[in-house]
């Protein structure tokens, strides 16, 4: 027999699972996550759950690891310090960004601190041109007097990032030759390895913020795969990238900036996977936490991806106050709106929820740790939505009279009752993440009605129906799995590894040799990198890809190249072209020449498919689930009802629940409205749709 | 009729569904126009208005002034071809300086929208476009008519036809027509999207119209302003600022009066508008920085709206510089109307304290023609270049960030990419920013030359902004640098500016021309900086030890930067 397994470290629990890749079988496990050393909590929760299946390190084949650890190193700051090396003349690059302000009115708005610190900053003599012409070489003294500096200063890592590197990498790896030979072993991570793409502040940012996690990363790493190894592992260690696939840790520990979103990537995927089992493709994935919400998109089946990200958001997740990555990555669209979000009246007299958030300390008012601010799960509480004596599962209970209390001076201002407060709440919050999904959907120039939503733990199955109604979305999916939606993810996930240079070129004027022979150091890159996975050559899938715009503008589409450029048919690729830009914008400007600007390779490799687990088909009727009623509150009967109450565990294929109703899991609750009802199919996916009349 | 009022959850929602329309709409020009000036530098701005001409809600990065002028050119819309000749797919268009944004490089695009045959509002957006002619070297120019195109408003589409005529008229006045042609295009898909999504929403909620929620959101947002003025003693309150972007010194006198919930603000006093150089500023830009600076500072977390401004008068003289008539050269405006947003917030310090910042350092713009060969077509590209911003009572400015525009840098790669230039440096300048408790955001230099091996040669305009008076310190903070043009590397003299920095030719790869933006004046005394907060801004050497020493009184050891406690003590002149 021979198992993988996926393993997500987020900030409160660490989830496993493991597949059987002989039958497809998966199990699945939680542990406490180790803050400090999140690598313990890890491994000893890895012991515990192969002690439950009565299995040992030696049979796993495969482990595939995510992990919110460089997120946190970004957002928490603790990273290692940074020198970095630039072109003479250049250095604050990092630190003037684009030069504007994210908020118009706001005459005290902040940026978060460069990762690498000015004095830390230095010039070099060098310079390539646009064309990729070497007009200066570097001067060796100027990198002596730098490296010796940043000994001197105690930098623990090094980031090197010159003006047009995306085209000629010559100067920045000359450098690298000389900062290797005087400073062996120091970190390092080149711009034109990490992001060779144009645009020198983002390129600059995504060199730093690698640096800035790479020591603290590799020592994790190290640490990690260690005691896998002494605990008797022997196979593959992959992890989790933000694109949305896998890669050998020892291919991608030099670029520990790719893992930052490798949990939200990986239930992107697992959302992708279970909305496809119940049959839907397009797919909006929703993840309500304690104080954030996460959406993401699936389009055919696939995570909707971009080439960049924006982290660490000082700024009530305001684009423009984090620090730009460019590489590609799974949409994720982060939105304030959580459990612990604060309920408030603004300076116009107007309910707002969030983003300020009660967090787990002190919570919500009902948690009864202290905190005396209406939260989004108060709301939910004195709703009638969630069973204060069945929070996780009943390891804590809710104190109502606290959320009520909560919820009184809000009531007052607006002359509503305490339920009516709750309501406004929880219908607010959810127009808030229904707002982010709807930009997003329609950014991708399509229609939010075609989509189905799929959440799975949470927050999200309390409000998914009241976010699906908002975006007139026919149906909602609440995966079985819940919480541990990641780890399933990681199994899923492809191997793969992104690649990408920029060239720019009028596609009239193109260089296809120099573009051949781009694709094709990437793809030796991606194919060795496979090889060394096991991955055999036939089973090695090339997608191309190539950025474009009309020439003159600055945003680029992304339009898929065929796998051999000698096949390429120009007048094929314009009329794709215009085609996605048409779907995006309407208006195409005709003879208007286009530019190609960077070229895109994902090499990838099959993975075993996951067998999901079946349920046991039953009767229609939910009765033997069901595990007695209470009151709720629904805005739309603008009154208490009686509201059934289902046990999810007790839940059999085939049955149909009628709404109101509520269903209970430990971790989290669907509320179905009204006028809905929930059917329960063959993989346990509850759906929740609109009843017919 | 009387409306049905709306609940203020639905408001609430209501509201910000309004705004993401207007986000939309900025996305979609933002990703499909081909200026740099609206793509990377995000000139431009897109609106929701109302059937009476109010603007009910605006995209979240929109530019301030536009977010007022917009509304403006709309009312004119609904006077000169009435409400009942506007039909459904009308688009109007217009660059008047003096009805839109005053000046002519920013064209607004106007989409009315229809529900059920009436008129319920219209979709606006204004951009700045990549050229329309006239004279390059704007320090010579004497009148409107030496600075190229002027676009009257006139139907961009009747009822759904385009007017070809006037896009031909366009095209055939402008240096680069596809570029400004596509950038009106996108505009008015953008404009589109904004009118379809409005539309959809009202659909939605079964509103007729936006009557219902446009009452909200203006009676709301107007009685928080009133609140806001309320707060603040009534009085008059007074600020002259010396302004002196050309061949003189010129001064901009503000009068701002609190009469219990109502504010009155007028430039009397003023200097007059100017013969030549194209440094005038029409009432609308005026009108523009004065509610921009008034809603920054008494009411910056309400999103904007017209509500918000009316119980604000606002006033300046016909002929003095910030009311300019026609037919005043005006493309540069901004040199001078940036510094009405230091105007009002001087007159407003003293009561204000904790919400004011001091002088910012604005920019400096600089555009580049290069020719390969005589008949090769030009190149061409902007660049504007922010300069610090003023320290507050909580932070020190930010250094090179636009206040009070809000545009932004063009990055380096793609600046060279368009056009055969070599930019040599774009770094802070130390020593910059204004000394202050809480320092003034630092300056930047930058030097461009041209790309070797080019055989043509280019021409450089350099505007700057914040020249020759230091952007003011408040409460005992000093100025920030003035803004400098630089030939080969040499600060060019006042009368060598006037007479070249808008046409200097870049001929030969040794050549260089440059500049040092402006920087942010600081806030509170010097000498009150915390020796750490010294200490640090030495060590990134933003700060010399000199001026360490002899503006803030903290004496740093040269070799390890450790704070000499004695010496600054005494040099603070403290025990």
């Amino acid at each position: 027999m021979s198992f993988e397994l996926g393993f997500d470290i987020g900030g409160t629990f660490t989830d496993f699972a493991l597949l059987n890749t002989e039958s497809g079988e998966l199990a699945v496990f939680k542990a406490l996550t180790t803050p400090e050393q999140p690598e313990l909590g890890a491994l000893d929760g890895l012991l515990a759950f192969l002690a439950q299946l009565e299995l040992s390190h030696q049979q796993l084949a495969n482990i595939f690891h995510g992990t919110t650890l460089v997120a946190n190193t970004l957002i928490e700051r603790k990273g290692a310090l940074v020198g970095l090396l630039t072109t003479a003349g250049f250095r604050d690059i990092l630190e003037m960004r684009s030069e504007q302000r994210y908020a118009i009115y706001d005459l005290f708005l902040q940026y978060p601190p460069p990762l690498s610190p000015r004095y830390l900053r230095r010039g070099i003599r060098e310079r390539i041109d646009r064309d990729g012409n070497v007009l200066e070489a570097v001067s060796e003294a100027d990198v002596r007097r730098a490296v010796a500096d940043f000994q001197r200063q105690g930098v623990e890592a090094i980031a090197i990032a010159c003006l047009h590197s995306y085209r000629n990498p010559a100067n920045e790896r000359r450098i690298a030759e000389l900062v290797r030979s005087l400073w062996p072993g120091v970190p390092l991570t080149l711009s034109s390895e990490i992001a060779p793409e144009i645009r020198e502040y983002e390129r600059s940012s995504t060199t730093v913020a690698n640096a800035y996690t790479l020591p603290l990363m590799s020592r994790y790493l190290r640490t990690l795969e260690d005691q896998l190894a002494a605990a008797g592992f022997g196979g593959n260690f992959y992890l989790m990238l933000s694109s949305g696939s896998s890669a050998l840790a020892s291919a991608a520990r030099s670029q520990p900036i790719r893992l930052v979103e490798s949990g939200p990537a990986a239930g992107a995927l697992a959302a992708a996977y279970f909305g496809g089992l119940a049959g839907h493709k397009d797919l909006i994935s929703f993840d309500m936490g304690g104080t954030t919400a996460k959406v993401a998109l699936v389009h055919d089946g696939q995570p909707a991806r971009a080439s960049q990200l924006e982290v660490a958001r000082v700024h009530r997740f305001t684009k423009g106050s984090g620090y730009p990555l460019q590489f590609p990555t799974v949409d994720i669209l982060e939105s304030g709106a959580g459990g612990g979000s604060i309920a408030w009246v603004d300076k116009l007299g107007l309910l707002k929820v969030g983003p300020q958030s009660a967090g787990s300390a002190p919570g919500p008012a009902s948690y009864g740790f202290g905190g005396a601010q209406p939260t989004v799960t108060d709301a939910d509480l004195a709703l009638g939505y969630l069973n204060p004596d069945y929070f996780l599962g009943g390891a804590m209970t809710l104190d109502l009279a606290a959320s009520e209390r909560a919820l009184a001076p809000l009531a007052e201002a607006f002359g509503w009752t305490i339920v009516q407060t709750a309501a406004a709440i929880h219908q607010l919050v959810n127009e808030n993440m229904a707002a982010a999904a709807r930009i997003h959907i329609l950014e991708a120039g399509r229609d939010p009605r075609n989509y189905a939503m799929l959440c799975f733990g949470g927050a999200g199955p309390a409000h998914a129906a009241g976010v699906a109604e908002i975006l007139g979305l026919a149906e909602v999916i609440v995966a079985p799995g819940a919480g541990v939606a990641s780890a399933i993810g990681l199994l899923i996930a492809p191997i793969a590894f992104d690649f990408s240079r920029s060239f720019p070129t009028l596609l009239a004027a193109a260089d296809w040799r120099t573009v051949t022979d781009l694709f094709a150091e990437m793809e030796s890159r991606g194919r060795r990198m496979l090889r060394a996975a096991g991955i055999a050559k036939a089973e090695t899938i090339i997608e191309r890809a190539v950025d474009g715009r009309f020439q003159g503008q600055l945003h680029e589409i992304q339009v898929p190249l065929p796998a051999e450029l000698d096949a390429m048919d120009a007048e094929a690729f314009i009329s794709r072209f215009k085609a996605r830009y048409r779907e995006l914008y309407h208006y195409v400007p005709e003879h208007t020449p286009i530019e190609l600007l960077t070229w895109r390779v994902r090499v990838s490799g099959a993975r075993t498919p996951v067998k999901p687990t079946k349920l046991p088909k039953t009767d229609a009727d939910p009765g033997p689930a069901c595990k007695g009623e209470r009151r709720a509150y629904f805005p739309e009967r603008a009154e208490y009802v009686m509201a059934a109450v289902y046990d999810r565990y007790r839940l059999g294929a085939g049955m149909t629940l009628p709404g109101p109703a509520i269903i209970e899991e430990r971790e989290s609750t669907i509320v179905l409205p009204p006028g809905m009802q929930a059917t329960v199919d063959a993989y346990g996916n509850v759906h929740l749709i609109r009843a017919r009349v | 009729m009387t409306e049905k009022a709306i609940d203020p959850l639905t408001l609430e929602i209501l509201w910000g569904r309004l705004i993401t329309v207007a986000d939309q709409m900025s996305t979609t020009l933002a990703r499909t126009a081909f200026s740099t000036t609206i793509t990377a530098s995000n000139d431009y701005g897109c609106v929701l208005i109302d059937a009476d001409a109010q603007c009910v809600a605006h995209a979240h990065r929109s530019l301030p002034i536009f977010n007022r002028t917009m509304p403006y050119t709309t009312a004119i819309v609904l006077e000169k071809f009435g409400r009942e000749n506007i039909r459904p797919g009308d688009v109007f268009i217009s660059n008047d300086p003096w009805e839109n944004a005053g000046h002519n490089p920013d064209i607004t695009v106007i989409t009315p929208f229809f529900k059920a045959g009436l008129l319920v509002g219209f979709a606006a957006s204004i951009a700045h476009h990549a050229d329309v002619g006239g004279a390059v070297d704007t320090n010579q120019v004497r009148d409107s008519y030496e600075e190229g195109l002027l676009i009257p408003l006139v139907h961009l589409y009747r009822a759904g036809e385009i007017n070809q005529t006037a896009l031909d008229f366009i095209a055939a006045n402008v240096r680069l027509p596809t570029a400004v042609i596509g950038d009106i295009h996108a505009q008015v898909a953008a404009n589109q999207t904004g009118a379809e999504r409005c539309l959809a929403l009202l659909d939605e909620y079964g509103l007729p119209d936006l009557r219902a929620v446009a009452a909200e959101i203006h009676s709301r947002s107007e009685r928080t302003m009133r609140a806001a003025i309320a707060a603040l003693p009534d009085g008059v309150y007074r600020s002259r600022v010396l302004v002196d972007e050309l061949d003189q010194p010129l001064e901009l006198v503000c009068r701002l009066e609190v009469r219990a919930d109502e504010l009155f603000i007028d430039f009397s006093g003023t200097s007059p508008q100017q013969p030549r150089g194209a440094i005038n500023v029409t009432f609308t830009f005026t009108h523009g920085q004065i509610c921009y600076a008034l809603k920054a500072t008494l009411l910056p977390d309400v999103p904007g709206n017209d509500g918000c401004y009316r119980p604000i008068q606002a006033s300046a003289p016909p002929g003095c510089i910030l009311n300019a008539q026609r037919p005043a050269s005006v493309s540069q405006r901004h040199r001078i109307g940036a510094h009405i947003f230091g105007a009002v917030i001087q007159a407003l310090a003293e009561v204000l304290p904790e919400r004011v910042i001091a002088g910012s350092g604005f920019l400096v713009s600089t555009r580049v023609f290069a020719n390969a060969a005589a008949d090769d077509g030009i190149s061409h590209s902007y660049l504007f270049s922010a300069g610090g911003m003023g320290a507050s009572s909580r932070n020190s400015g930010i250094s090179t960030v636009q206040v009070p525009a809000l545009a932004g840098a063009v990055p380096v790669e793609l600046f060279e990419i368009g056009v055969p230039i070599l930019t040599r440096c774009r770094e802070f300048v130390p020593d910059s920013g204004g000394a202050g408790r809480q320092r003034g955001g630092l300056a930047q230099r930058m030097e461009l030359s041209l790309l070797p091996g080019f055989a043509g040669r280019a021409t450089v305009s350099v505007h700057a902004a914040g020249q020759h008076v230091p952007p003011f310190g408040l409460f005992g903070g000093e100025g920030g640098a003035p803004a400098e043009i630089l030939r080969d590397g040499a600060v060019l003299s006042r009368a060598e500016k006037v007479r070249h920095a808008s046409a200097l030719p870049l001929a030969d790869a040794a050549a260089t021309v440059g500049f040092q933006t402006a920087a942010g004046g600081g806030y509170g005394p010097p000498t009150t900086r915390t020796p750490e907060d010294v200490q640090a801004d030495a060590r990134d050497g933003l700060v010399s030890l000199e001026k360490a020493a002899a503006l803030y009184g903290v004496v740093l050891d040269p070799d390890t930067l450790e704070i000499d406690r004695n010496a600054t003590a005494e040099m603070r002149g403290r025990p």
